[in-house]
């Protein structure tokens, strides 16, 4: 191939890349730059005039005991989401990895269904079947006898309510993690230990967790990243109510940003980079994750 | 050799995003280039629910005689501000649009949102003389809106379903007035089977905020919204606040409040009670007109009463500042003539007679609504406001430049109903405590603003916010 052809060829390669860079920049990487600059400026997203305070708003986000409470409320979520999501979907994962189970298809399907229906909508429609007073869980309850309960009003209640919605709603994704998984170990070593006398308990001890160590770390990484990125659903169900107990951290974004009669658009940016911050590292533990499943792998082969 | 290295790629790459960024986030250098004025036709956009049909008519027969094609869209009140944000930096602004921004007028007017308006003589002449205030509607002279609205409303009044309370052995024409006489309603209600009360607690709190500040007011309150007129200092922490909450509580513990009322938004709340789901709704003199865009059904089941007051035979008074414009004109707008003509157009017999049939917020002639078409409920509840709702004494008439310490204000929370909100729900104990918080925070808040204004140029002081001479049950510095 000649110097010419070589050169034509990259130079289209490199053309046809120019879209998603700069669709990546605009959208992705202006933004992130934006956001630090608006969180070191006082400024109201009415006004041209953005003025310079340095870190005084990191200053006042730090001092706000309603930012730390967001914090721990994100962390409280992700500790209960993260551990039911990748616990229960395993289990349910190894059911539908069952060459015998009948209607296999239509099960993987129906667990699949709430991932792809609209987050928002969902928060939405379950406001209404949680209603306290006229809801259809309500109506079963009271004729059973138990008076209606206030899933979403309740400051004890709300939180947990919405991390089981959550898992229910992505509890897809990470079944589709682990099927992909689960069929990456060959059933022979399953036919084999069959034939040695193994149990299922003991198929599942020492063979499918193992096999699936490397898998469990990039799952787990991969949910809690996803965890902190919540806004839709737990806007539209509980609005960061009742009195801030599900407060996630996206929320106190939006409340300072766009909720505020003269929104505060510094402060939000502050906030939103400390958050930036917090994403970053789960995403670093992401990279590790990876890095130590690779090792692990190699480890077994 | 390549044609095109990565560093070179990476260049052109930055230089492009950045091109990108900078078109899309410099207004000032689009300025006056593009409006709503640019593709021929008068954009008119606004929040108000209850006027979209009156509105969207209004624009069709305005068309012809400004001799341009009037388009009017309505946004949800809670999307609005921020479908206004985004059209202002992209010069996208519409030619009228409605005042729901939040800033005060000399900050519309530095940010270039609004433009001078005039209006004909003869509009001029039918609005009183209490519409026109400088730092308010108008700064150094100009115009730039006036409002549509009486400031004589409230947005604490009681609705009744007239067949619940029937059927509950009560007179939906005579809603009790104090605390005591109410509970027992409610408990009346519940005893027939009825959800008793809903009220709007949830969503950000700012409905139920608002009540409190109504409710605190009738209760004694001399001021609004936790200030103190003749003192000009924050008292949240006052007797009035916390005898109001403890009211609601009470509510709440008896189970006279709705289940989910703690997490409901206005329009949750409203739609129970339009769709008959509860006996009882505390919402705002637009409720009739609200209730009806919801389940026209509703209108012959409307009854309503006044502001609840802690006990029989205290003056239901309350206290509202000066009305801002209802709608503006565009600074980047093609064609301020027609659209100030579009505003002005508003003050016409057929539109106010259409505004008071909707039945949202009262019209500045009040008598309007007497000899008008509307159902009794809305028609007591303008007569209750006309009697007992009185003009308060404000800084800013005062002293126009503590606009500048406004625009300079952050939020305090928790505020009031986040309060409300959380002593409801068990979440704060102490209520007192927290109240007085409040009172603190929001005083740094104002003192934070004050600094910051002076060391500007403002000439501001505390002493804006004292009114040693207001008195109650009387409208401060009302026009003659």
């Amino acid at each position: 191939m000649t110097s010419r052809s070589v050169r034509f060829k990259t130079t289209w390669i490199w053309i046809f890349l120019v879209p998603t860079v700069v669709l990546y920049g605009v959208y992705t990487i202006y933004p992130i730059i934006a956001s630090y600059w608006y969180s070191l400026v006082e400024w109201n997203g009415f006004d041209a005039d953005q003025k310079f305070v340095g870190l005084s708003n990191y200053r006042e986000v730090f001092a706000d005991p309603l930012f730390w409470n967001s914090f721990k409320v994100t962390l409280f979520f992700m500790l209960l989401v993260v551990p039911a999501r990748v616990l229960l979907t395993l289990l349910l994962a190894m059911v539908l990895n069952s060459p015998k189970l009948p209607l296999i298809g239509l099960l993987r399907s129906a667990f699949f269904i709430p991932v792809v229906t609209t987050t928002a909508i969902i928060g939405v429609v379950m406001r209404f079947i949680l209603d306290p007073a006229s809801g259809p869980i309500t109506t079963v309850l009271t004729k059973l006898g138990f008076g209606g309960v206030d899933f979403l009003g309740d400051q004890h209640l709300a939180l947990p309510t919405a991390a089981v919605l959550y898992v229910w709603k992505f509890f897809g994704v990470t079944m589709i993690y682990w099927l992909a998984a689960l069929q990456t170990i060959p059933y022979e070593l399953y036919e084999a230990a069959r034939i040695d006398g193994a149990g299922t308990g003991q198929l599942f001890r020492h063979i499918t967790l193992p096999m699936l160590k490397p898998f469990l770390i990039i799952i787990t990484v991969l949910t809690v990243e996803e965890t902190f990125h919540n806004f839709d659903l737990m806007y539209t169900l509980t609005g960061g109510g009742p009195y801030f107990h599900t407060e996630i951290i996206e929320i106190y974004i939006y409340r300072w940003a766009f909720a505020a009669s003269i929104p505060q658009l510094g402060h939000a940016s502050a906030a939103a980079v400390i958050f930036g911050l917090l994403v970053a590292v789960v995403g670093a533990l992401q990279l590790w994750g990876v890095y130590a499943g690779r090792r692990l792998r190699g480890d077994q082969r | 050799m390549t044609g095109m290295t990565r560093r070179t790629l990476l260049g052109a790459s930055v230089f492009a995003a950045v091109s990108a960024a900078t078109g899309c986030s410099d207004s000032s250098s689009q300025s006056g280039t593009a409006s709503g004025g640019a593709t021929g036709t008068l954009d008119w956009w606004d929040h108000f629910s209850s006027f979209k049909r009156l509105n969207d008519d209004w624009a069709k027969t305005q068309s012809s005689p400004l001799k341009t094609n009037v388009a009017h869209t309505y946004y949800d009140a809670s999307k609005a501000t921020q479908a206004f944000q985004l059209a202002h930096q992209a010069n996208k602004m519409p030619d009228v649009y409605s005042n729901v921004i939040g800033l005060p007028l000399p900050a519309l007017v530095s940010g270039k949102w609004v433009h001078e308006v005039t209006i004909p003589a003869d509009i001029k002449s039918k609005l009183p003389k209490d519409a026109f205030t400088e730092g308010i509607t108008q700064l150094d002279g100009k115009l730039y809106g006036f409002p549509m609205f009486s400031f004589r409303q409230s947005s604490t009044l009681v609705w009744v379903n007239k067949d619940h309370w029937s059927k509950a052995g009560l007179d939906p024409n005579n809603v009790p007035t104090d605390y005591a006489a109410f509970k027992d309603a409610l408990g009346k209600l519940k005893s027939a089977g009825i959800q008793p009360l809903t009220l709007a607690i949830g969503a950000d709190g700012g409905r139920i905020r608002d009540q409190v500040d109504d409710m605190a007011q009738v209760a004694g309150f001399p001021g609004y919204q936790g200030l103190q007129f003749t003192t000009g200092e924050y008292a949240y922490h006052h007797d009035a606040y916390v005898t109001v909450i403890e009211f609601l509580k009470q509510l709440n513990d008896d189970k006279l409040i709705m289940p989910g009322s703690n997490n409901f938004g206005v329009v949750d709340a409203r739609t129970r009670y339009a769709s008959g789901a509860v006996g009882t709704f505390i919402d705002g003199i637009w409720c009739a007109g609200g209730s009806k865009a919801l389940a026209p059904t509703i209108v012959d089941k409307l009854a309503s009463g006044q502001i609840l007051v802690p006990t029989s035979g205290m003056d239901p008074w309350c206290y509202r500042g000066r009305p801002a414009a209802t709608y503006f004109v565009s600074a980047d707008s093609k064609n301020p003539d027609a659209a100030g003509k579009l505003i002005a157009s508003f003050m016409s017999d057929d539109y106010q007679k259409g505004m008071v049939e909707a039945m949202d917020q009262p019209p500045l002639n009040l008598d309007l609504v007497a000899s008008s078409n509307v159902v009794d409920a809305y028609k007591k509840g303008v007569e209750y406001c006309k009697k007992n709702v009185f003009l308060m004494p404000q800084a800013i008439v005062k002293n126009p430049a503590v606009a500048r310490i406004d625009a300079l204000r952050k939020p305090v929370t928790p505020h009031v109903g986040n309060i409300v909100q959380g002593y409801l729900g068990g979440s704060i104990k102490d209520l007192k405590a927290e109240l007085k918080k409040l009172s603190d925070a929001t005083s740094a808040d104002r003192a934070q603003a004050l600094t910051k204004a002076k060391a500007a140029g403002a000439k501001v002081s505390e002493a804006d916010y004292v009114f040693s001479d207001w008195k109650p049950g009387q409208d401060y510095g009302a026009a003659k």
